[in-house]
């Protein structure tokens, strides 16, 4: 990778004096290459390019030729895999990723990032215990990788393993220090019926948050779950007062429909919930919007293929 | 010829003075006469390897990094005053980083006795010069807006000069009002003339302004071509070492950088050149990474992102920080910073490329939902500053209509200063400005309907917050103000208003053909074959195979010859047709030596020549010009060439082929027909220093 790298280095000085734009950087490449050859370095190059443009196909076989000139460089092979799983190509990104986690020498924070590639392939196959094992091994491998906590934490969900989850979360919050570990360690509590134990940590967040419209929703949970109803309800009406005054007019913030959309839920809205997940749904949600959907309207359309999840049914109280 | 006298000469190369370089010296002492700043390449002496500079200050912290080639006995010292330096920062709190050969890699000599397993324990540096030691000291316990002087020792022996210049602030506490002053620039890292003018032009304009700078942003590619750690140090460290000794850069990593720094990993050069907050020590939420981060600068809070290589997506870890950020920060004023920018029609168009797209559909709503005041980024060579702007997410093709909440020129000396409400509030609008025009070569495909200000001029700009009123600056390199804009925060202001038919920039007309200017040289260099060398020539006939391209080569029959070659019919000047018999090729070869060749950056050519060259490092092709394709006798699609002099021409990948010691640089040269009446070749060997 290093030998790569430093490749690209001297031809790349000629054209950082000069940057026109991806699509004259292709042209620039393929003239190079059809004067002087192929070469793994302008391949790559020219396939992230590509990818820039969102041409993935091309980016596709200008990382496959690069990686036949150069099989055993995991970041060609790195590039390769996520330009595959990009593009759906399932299969042919394991593969991808199988020979590279077979090379002996790939250790530590590269070797994590080969990993959570993988888990995320398993998990779009739905394999959650595989995708889970290499979450667990990429952070074996590097254990200050924020997102394999926040990605294990989901999948441990999903398996119903509250406990690990909780302990994994605290681990990470310790090791990374990372905030947002602090965050999804209170919705396993939330999620696994801690409400008191949340709480605490919830009202100490309200009190700091200058926007505590998430956090309100934290604490209806908890508060519906210690059966406190009432305050619960008006937790939630504040929450979406506020996220109403934050949503963009012309495309829906994600983040803040399917907090307001969990808040209708949990008022018992169910229509107006729905539209709020779909529109997430729409807008880049995600599995978070689908499960919303799932939830609310098991019969319909977007109920999953295949078993249900045991850590997606509940958004709490 | 030499372009980087008046930056200080060193190396025996440059003791040769031409008529032209005499020109531009007389040019630089005016220069001087007149008052402009002069910065000189500050290359470290030994054993400093990368001079001082301080990096992820807090309320109650800084830390001082330095670099030196091979161990010392570190120790900083630091005090309230410049002559008395009367605290030592404690070994607890000082780190060591060190490069001393990955597996497989070449170790120069000298630094093999330093890999002792308590050497090779240390945290490691990545791609650093083998024999680096880096050092990472926290001066702790400080009082908010501290004061402080400072001075590395190797123990008892002072490493930097007797200087009030060796000094660090502690940040203001939290939420404190007062003016700052910040500066930001983005693309600068070539390494290059425009580089140091737009430092030049920023520094002049400050000293005449009379307020001096608080900190400083830098928005990626700050070390063109790869990010190298040699890029860093040569095209960063040392083209601001003067700054970054006193001044905190904050930094976000560009494309290039990203070619050899992972965010994903957080390994690479430019996780070793920064020191960030990742556990919120400098305000802000902890990010647990320093991809991306927070701080509080006073009333101000700043958040840092990687729109290179992360999940921009909402549901990715850097979009959940970011709101959970977000929802935490109470400072006055919110700015956010990154590479990438969400609208740009300058050498990159943000219609079309899928990572500008992405910042712009999935990171600017939450930004803008959450109050964002200013957004900075680079990426793009130009200058481009918004009209007060909220919710263009469009995908297709940016559009103004209904985006913009006030379409004036923002300037407090024009149609007056933006409005908004005190606080952060959501979707009262944002200032988006590309400052993607430090030092690179600039670029425009066009203009961004949301852009108010377009201006393809190197520079860069300079932020001043007072209490309820923000103004940027744009400064070019010339040291002049190019744009003003100012964002006002008062009660009764913001009435928010989304205009159907704002104010529209005229329709950008692309000049038909771009006029061809000739590649910059390196603003530092050291020669490694000067003028009057001697090489060794083929003037009749081809060599056979490429052997003559590399080290060990029998050159008996070449004859020895200086500079220029010519085939006697006079150096790249019209002769008598007649003489010419078949086309024309030469050959030279010279050896040079190269102490350790993973310190260098980039080798050039300061060449003349006609028609057209192939040039060779150690038997590998890394430039050619004026010739279509093969080489030597079969050489094809050789052109006449249209400019004539000398040109600096960059050897592509030519460091990747060097080797410690003795290497071998070989030019073919041939004329363009079999009658050509202008050939020749006159050539030295630069290395980037």
């Amino acid at each position: 990778m290093r030998l790569l790298a430093a490749a690209l280095a001297g031809w790349l000085v000629l054209v950082a004096l000069a940057h026109e734009g991806p699509e004259h950087e292709i042209e620039e490449l393929s003239r190079r290459m059809a004067e002087g050859g192929e070469n793994a370095d302008l391949l790559l190059e020219r396939a992230i390019e590509y990818r820039t443009l969102g041409r993935w196909a091309e980016a596709e076989t200008d990382l496959r030729r690069a990686a036949r000139l150069h099989p055993d460089d995991p970041l060609l092979l790195r590039e390769l895999a996520q330009v595959q799983f990009r593009r759906g190509r399932v299969d042919e990104a394991m593969s991808t990723l199988r020979q590279a986690l077979r090379r002996p020498g790939l250790a530590g924070p590269e070797r994590a990032a080969f990993l959570m590639i993988r888990s995320e392939a398993h998990a779009a196959r739905r394999s959650w215990r595989e995708a889970l094992a290499d979450c667990d091994e990429a952070l074996r491998c590097d254990p200050s990788l924020v997102p394999a906590y926040l990605e294990r934490s989901g999948l441990q969900r999903r398996l119903g393993l509250a406990r690990d989850r909780i302990t994994g979360l605290e681990e990470g919050r310790r090791r990374t220090g990372a905030g947002i570990l602090a965050v999804e360690r209170v919705e396993a509590l939330l999620d696994d019926g801690q409400w008191a134990k949340a709480l605490g940590w919830i009202e100490a967040e309200i009190r700091s948050s200058r926007l505590p419209g998430t956090w309100r929703i934290r604490r209806a949970r908890a508060l519906k779950g210690l059966g406190r109803r009432a305050e619960a309800e008006e937790d939630l009406r504040a929450s979406i007062a506020e996220i109403d005054r934050r949503m963009p007019a012309d495309r829906p913030e994600v983040a803040l429909l399917l907090d307001r959309a969990l808040a209708r839920e949990l008022l018992g809205e169910t229509e107006s919930a729905l539209a709020d997940y779909a529109a997430a749904r729409e807008s880049g949600g995600g599995e978070a919007a689908l499960e919303g959907l799932r939830r609310l309207r098991p019969s319909g359309p977007a109920r999953p293929v295949g078993r249900r999840s045991p850590g997606s049914t509940r958004p709490g109280g | 010829m030499r372009w980087c006298l008046p930056l200080g000469a060193r190396g025996s190369g440059r003791a040769a003075i031409s008529l032209r370089s005499l020109v531009l010296l007389g040019v630089w002492v005016l220069m001087d006469l007149m008052g402009r700043p002069r910065l000189r390449a500050a290359n470290p002496e030994p054993p400093m390897a990368r001079l001082p500079y301080v990096q992820a200050s807090g309320p109650d912290r800084v830390h001082v990094l330095w670099r030196t080639e091979g161990p010392i006995r570190p120790v900083l010292r630091w005090g309230t005053r410049p002559d008395r330096l009367d605290r030592v920062v404690g070994k607890d709190d000082l780190v060591v980083r060190a490069s001393l050969g990955a597996a497989g890699q070449a170790v120069p000599a000298r630094w093999q006795a330093l890999r002792t397993p308590e050497n090779l324990a240390l945290p490691k540096l990545h791609s650093a010069p083998v024999g680096t030691f880096q050092y990472e000291a926290r001066i702790d316990g400080l009082e908010p807006d501290a004061v402080g002087y400072y001075a590395i020792f190797d123990g008892d022996r002072r490493l930097t000069p007797e200087s009030a210049d060796h000094r660090f602030r502690a940040q203001p506490k939290a939420g404190t009002v007062r003016p700052y002053r910040f500066w930001v620039l983005g693309d600068s890292g070539t390494g290059r003339e425009a580089q140091r003018a737009v430092h030049e032009g920023m520094l002049r304009w400050v000293r005449e302004d009379g307020r001096p700078l608080d900190f400083w942003i830098h928005v990626g590619d700050m070390a063109y071509g790869t990010g190298r750690d040699v890029e860093f140090q040569s095209r960063f460290f040392e083209s601001y070492a003067d700054t970054l000794r006193h001044l905190v850069c904050w930094p976000a990593m560009g494309n290039h950088e990203g070619h050899t720094s992972k965010g994903s990993t957080g390994i690479g050069p430019y996780y070793d050149a920064y020191l960030v907050p990742t556990r919120g020590e400098s305000g802000g939420l902890a990010s647990g990474t320093e991809a991306y981060y927070s701080f509080d600068h006073g009333n101000l809070h700043f958040i840092c992102l990687d729109s290179h290589d992360l999940d921009r997506k909402p549901a990715g870890a850097m979009a959940k920080w970011l709101k959970a950020d977000l929802e935490k920060a109470k400072a006055d004023w919110l700015v956010a910073f990154w590479h990438h920018p969400p609208y740009t029609k300058g050498s990159h168009d943000s219609d079309k490329e899928a990572d500008l797209i992405e910042m712009r559909h999935h990171i600017l709503p939450i930004l803008e939902s959450g109050g964002v005041d200013l957004v900075l980024t680079g990426h793009s060579h130009i200058y481009e500053r918004s009209m007060l702007m909220d919710g263009a997410y469009s995908t297709s093709a940016t559009v103004a209509e209904n985006f913009i909440l006030d379409d004036g020129d923002g300037d407090p000396s024009g149609d007056g200063p933006y409005q908004k409400r005190p606080g952060l509030r959501a979707h009262e609008g944002t200032v988006q400005v590309v400052a993607g025009h430090s030092g690179a070569g600039l670029g425009r495909v066009g203009t961004s309907p949301v852009m108010r200000r377009t201006i393809l001029e190197h520079g860069s700009l300079v932020v001043d917050v007072n209490g309820d009123t923000l103004v940027g600056r744009m400064i070019n390199r010339d040291g002049l103000e190019r744009d003003r804009f100012s964002l006002v925060k008062r009660e009764g202001g913001g009435l928010v208003r989304r205009l159907a038919l704002p104010w529209q920039p005229p329709e950008y007309k692309a000049p038909s053909k771009e006029p061809k200017t000739p590649h910059p040289p390196p603003l530092d260099y050291r020669v490694l074959i000067p003028e009057g060398s001697t090489w060794s020539q083929l003037a009749s006939g081809h060599p056979q195979g490429t052997a003559w391209t590399r080290a060990g080569f029998d050159a008996a029959g070449w004859a020895d010859r200086q500079p220029p070659f010519d085939l006697g019919r006079g150096r790249l000047k019209p002769a008598n047709p007649s003489s010419t018999t078949g086309r024309p090729s030469l050959y030279v070869r010279r050896e040079f030596t190269v102490p350790q060749a993973d310190k260098v950056t980039e080798l050039g050519l300061w060449v003349d020549y006609a028609d057209g060259i192939v040039v060779h490092v150690n038997g590998q092709e890394v430039a050619r010009a004026n010739v279509g394709r093969s080489s030597g006798r079969n050489a094809q699609g050789v052109k006449p060439r249209e400019d004539s002099g000398f040109v600096y021409l960059p050897l592509g990948p030519a460091h990747r082929h060097l080797v410690d010691g003795v290497n071998v640089l070989a030019i073919e040269c041939h004329a363009h027909s079999d009658g050509a009446i202008d050939f020749g070749l006159d050539a030295r060997l630069w290395m980037e220093d």
